[in-house]
């Protein structure tokens, strides 16, 4: 999945939810230079309730325009897991 | 005479020579300057529950999420490496051949058969232990510790000694501390069902712990005292009971590798 993220942008709002403890899914983030900031779980907005809900937040200035690329990969699951996905600017 | 037609002839190949180098230098250092300047990100659990709301009266807009097929998801990955990885772009072993820079002592590592099915087995068997690895490859004992003491000598696989086993794994760069140790302790079966009961019940007292597993309690005492020495599990006391949860450090790790199995 990708997003196409504008100019001016504090930072991004990412949510990945699944809903279900039982299962692990993990979020790579890949910056528009193709990149990866990181791999996140669900314990990575340091709640485990099947939901990864976190800010990227850039070191200085604002987040990089461009398209902003997303992996989402079940780590742990057992049959099929659906999930929503949603992206915002802040 | 003699010495101006030698300089003729030696200044060309001492260019033809030193012009990779150069090439080479200048790549290494457009690339070392497109990284000065990258921006860093930090992440940070989100400041409202709700999606998309508004944190401190900022403007917040949703963005479309579209699909990326997922062969052009490789192709680009592939493409990220070959511009953030020169060694990538340039194997390593083919540096010689480009400039002269690089001799690489290892680069004939995997001409040996049995030392690339080793070095296979391992990367598909992160933690595996000595005879569990001349099981598996059926290799003889001598040749196993041969290869696999050459090829840490390498660096190109690490051990890791846990209770009282060493475990191998491919380089120090590929897997954490906090991997190695959760993937090291998955592979042994009681330690593996004590973890994920208490993950799975994000905090358990002794008793019950100890039903659940099927063993008696003192059998259990034993096992949380090593992973308490290994700090994956963490026990808080209160009165009579003792409960068990999963320390913080290593929740990420243990998602990553809880289908691990012996």
């Amino acid at each position: 999945m990708y997003t196409d993220v504008g100019t001016g942008v504090n930072w991004l709002e990412v949510d990945l939810n699944w809903g279900n403890q039982a299962n692990s899914l993990s979020l790579t983030i890949y910056k528009p230079s193709g990149s990866s900031i990181g791999t996140y779980y669900d314990s990575s907005d340091g709640v485990i309730d099947g939901r990864i809900h976190i800010d990227v937040v850039p070191s200085q200035g604002y987040v990089e325009s461009g398209q902003w690329k997303y992996k989402v990969y079940g780590v742990s699951v057992v049959g099929t897991e659906d999930y929503t996905f949603n992206v915002a600017q802040h | 005479m003699e010495y101006q037609s030698l300089e003729r002839r030696t200044t060309p190949l001492t260019w033809l020579s030193i012009r990779p180098r150069i090439f080479l230098l200048y790549f290494f250092f457009l690339l070392s300057v497109s990284t000065a300047f990258a921006t860093e990100y930090t992440v940070r659990s989100s400041q409202s529950n709700q999606f998309g709301a508004s944190v401190a009266g900022e403007d917040v807009h949703e963005i479309e999420v579209k699909p990326i097929p997922y062969w052009l998801f490789l192709l680009l990955l592939g493409f990220t490496q070959v511009t953030t990885a020169p060694e990538t772009f340039f194997p390593i072993r083919l540096l010689p051949i480009l400039g002269g820079y690089k001799r690489i002592n290892r680069s004939n590592v995997f001409e040996n058969m049995n030392r690339e099915k080793l070095y296979g087995f391992i990367k598909f068997s992160p933690g595996s232990y000595f005879s569990e690895i001349i099981k598996a490859t059926g290799l003889n004992k001598g040749t196993v510790e041969h290869h696999l003491k050459m090829m840490k000598t390498e660096e190109m696989i690490a051990a890791y000694k846990t209770n009282g086993k060493l475990r191998y794994f491919l380089n120090h760069s590929t897997y954490k501390k906090e991997e190695q140790t959760v993937i090291s302790a998955l592979k042994n079966d009681v330690h593996r069902k004590i973890i994920l009961e208490i993950f799975n019940n994000r905090s358990i007292n002794h008793k019950t712990l100890a039903e659940k597993i099927g063993v008696s309690a003192p059998t259990i005492t034993q096992h949380i005292k090593h992973l308490k020495e290994k700090g994956i599990v963490k026990t808080e006391t209160k009165g009579w009971y003792t409960t068990y949860s999963i320390d913080s450090n290593y929740f990420d790790s243990l998602q990553k590798y809880m289908s691990i199995t012996s």
